[in-house]
């Protein structure tokens, strides 16, 4: 039976999601401290009105219930999926008033697009960007990639009404430690690690190319974030192609291999266990696709007239394969250039990013744990076939511990990947019918959907209206894997249904 | 109705542009007289491999290192940047970069295209044989404006009466 959400229920979703914006407020301060700091002044204004204007919606949604009531799991599920489109919502106001956007939707398809660390762009001539503005661009990778919800947790932000439902609820299963606030702030100590190592790789990089150190360093926390975060936004318009260095293009194929580890497995390699990389499911599946990928394109540009050298296989074929497969986005390609990789490069690209990186992570797409299990389902199946039909045929993996293949478990694997292929194929049908190449609208789609952020050159200010809609949403759907937001559907789609009434 | 009414006011806003806030246009520099934006030579690159071209565009960001003591000068124009492979003397000559705060140095590039380039790569690049430099750019000012000033004070002052009313409300409840 479909139970619809009382009003208590709803002014208890209300209250939380006031807090989480309350605390985009708070996130605000660092762009906000930039501009002060390199005397961005209109900038400085910017985050000031998005600070206070966030912290007027947050404060408003509070005051729906100030008890801070306790949060049931279907509520928790609402929130989660509301927090994002807030998250949104909230952070286009400052990007809004920079000037570098058409409209108010183009502003909001960005901070989407950077809280669910797609990458994908709409912004106007980003070379004239303000540092303050790009700080905020690149900050919201690195809060969407740690999880709204993580990063409100870590920081003890009153959510214990519901602190371990809500967690479940944006689409994490972590358990590293028994407590779900230093789960969480495990997950961040992780992240400061490579970041803080990223950075200063980078700097170094930038500062030895040209840039001065500001700049480089500014630069190469960016790109740290948006490569650890897989989210492959870019301080300037060309991406990664700008700075024309192979020794940066492998510093961020180190970040990105490392954002699309399972957080499980850093903490295994941080208390010192390395053999489980080896036995895991999920890192032997990611090995095997990255390989395949690799190989497709490999056997592309032996065909291609254009890419034939040994630095171009690494530099333009293992990078996108690694940059897709990671949902990263960074690109040191023109749109325009794809063609010109050859057909199965393109197709190894899009099964790349397709099929993502692993659970837990930053990374999007249908990811290889579940890929794993549907191989493993599909091997289990066929060993049984070939079985005398008294014997009882069992599959073992391994994934943080020994597991059997069970039907539970290949049902849900089984669900998500139909999902997200569902989302793909629509999102390319939707595409096509607005008079885009189809082979073009599914690349856009899954990139889109899978949250990567690659483009053969669809995505722009000039696209219509309706497809920076479908991308919003397939980039939101796809970041949550899809239950929260439908939830959310059947939730709304409840409220406006008509209740009967009880015969006396 | 009222529901109706939410949802249009919704849209209304997300499709408003916001060309209040919009970056001013900036005086351009006239395009040099058979010199092609740096769209049209992607373009070109697109198609063919080793054109001859003469390229226009803004000096961006700034010089970066090259192999064999040569610079890498990204110019754009329209919106979309191409790499240039230049002599250092000429990298040097530039005096302004664009970013935020100025528009770079106007640069009139004769050069090769290189589709895929083998020596650095297979980046879509121009390896420059003669640069010229036809404006030395300008500074950009911001200035604040007045509409921002007075949302940030609006904004400000509504939110600080909406936080005295939650503490208030806060305080009722648990007294």
């Amino acid at each position: 039976m479909w139970v619809r959400f009382t009003l208590s229920e709803a002014r208890g979703i209300a209250h939380y999601l006031g807090v989480l914006v309350l605390g985009m407020a708070a996130a605000m301060l660092v762009p906000l401290a930039t501009a002060l700091v390199l005397g961005e002044w209109e900038p400085a204004l910017d985050y000031f009105v998005g600070a206070t204007l966030a912290a007027l919606v947050g404060l408003a949604l509070m005051l729906a219930d100030v008890t801070a009531p306790q949060i049931s799991h279907r509520q928790s599920l609402l929130i989660s999926a509301l927090a994002w489109l807030f998250a949104a919502l909230v952070g286009a106001v400052p990007l809004s008033l920079s000037g570098n956007y058409g409209s108010y939707l183009d502003a909001v398809f960005d901070a989407m697009s950077g809280f669910t660390t797609s990458g994908l762009t709409v912004v106007q001539d980003l070379d004239h960007m303000a540092y303050a503005h790009n700080m905020w661009r690149h900050l919201t990778h690195l809060i969407g990639g740690q999880g709204i919800i993580v990063a409100a947790i870590s920081l003890a932000i009153a959510l214990k009404g519901g602190a371990f439902s809500l967690y479940l609820a944006e689409g994490r299963d972590e358990r590293i430690l028994p407590n779900v606030l230093h789960t969480a702030r495990f997950i961040w100590f992780v992240t400061a690690v490579w970041v803080s190592f990223g950075t200063l790789m980078l700097t170094v990089i930038n500062w030895t190319s040209g840039m001065t150190l500001v700049r480089g360093a500014l630069h190469g926390f960016w790109l740290t974030i948006a490569a650890f975060d897989t989210g492959g936004f870019g301080p300037m318009s060309q991406n990664a192609l700008y700075y024309h260095s192979p020794y940066l293009e492998f510093g961020l194929l180190v970040l990105m291999l490392a954002g699309t580890f399972n957080f499980n497995l850093h903490a295994d390699l941080w208390r010192g266990d390395r053999l489980e990389v080896f036995k895991n499911i999920e890192a032997k599946t990611l090995a095997a696709n990255i390989a395949i990928c690799v190989g497709l394109v490999a056997i592309s540009f032996a065909g291609s007239a254009a890419f034939s050298t040994d630095p171009e296989l690494w530099r333009k074929g293992v990078f996108h394969v690694i940059s897709a497969n990671s949902g990263t986005g960074h690109q040191t390609l023109y749109p325009g250039q794809w063609p010109s990789m050859g057909g199965a490069a393109i197709f190894g690209v899009v099964l790349a990013m397709a099929f993502g990186g692993m659970i837990s992570s930053t990374a999007g797409g249908m990811k290889s744990f579940r890929i794993g299990l549907i191989i493993s389902s599909v091997v289990l199946s066929v060993k049984q076939a070939l079985s005398p039909t008294s014997a009882v045929v069992r599959l073992r993996f391994h994934h943080l511990a020994e597991r059997f293949i069970t039907p539970e478990i290949t049902a849900s694997a089984f669900t998500y990947f139909t999902l997200y292929a569902v989302s793909y194929v629509s999102g390319g049908v939707i595409g096509a019918a607005y008079g885009y190449d189809p082979s073009k609208a599914v690349f856009e789609s899954v990139s889109a959907a899978a949250n990567v952020g690659l483009s053969v050159g669809i995505t722009g200010p000039a696209m219509p209206t309706g497809l920076k809609l479908l991308y919003i949403v397939q980039m939101w759907s796809g970041r949550l894997e899809f239950l929260s937001l439908i939830a959310l559907v059947v939730a709304v789609l409840l409220a406006f249904k008509p209740q009967r009434r009880k015969l006396a | 109705m009222r529901w109706l009414a939410l949802i249009m006011s919704c849209a209304v806003g997300l499709w408003s542009p916001v060309s209040a806030f919009a970056l001013a246009p900036l005086p351009q520099v006239p395009l040099t007289k058979g010199a092609l934006k740096p769209a049209q030579v992607v373009e070109i690159g697109l198609a063919r491999d080793g054109v001859d071209v003469l390229v226009q565009g803004e000096a961006i960001g700034e010089a970066l290192v090259a192999p064999g003591g040569k610079r890498w000068v990204n110019v754009l124009g329209d919106g979309t940047a191409v790499g240039v492979v230049l002599e250092a003397v000429d990298a040097r000559a530039i005096e302004r970069f664009g970013e935020y705060r100025q528009r770079g140095s106007t640069l009139v590039v004769r050069g090769v295209v290189n589709s895929a380039c083998d020596e650095h790569g297979g980046d879509l690049d121009v390896h420059a044989t003669s640069v010229r430099i036809i404006d030395q750019g300008y500074s950009s000012p911001h200035a604040v404006h007045p509409l921002k000033l007075a949302f940030a004070a609006l904004s400000a002052g509504l939110a600080m009466l909406l936080w005295w009313r939650y503490r208030r409300m806060r305080r009722l409840t648990y007294l």
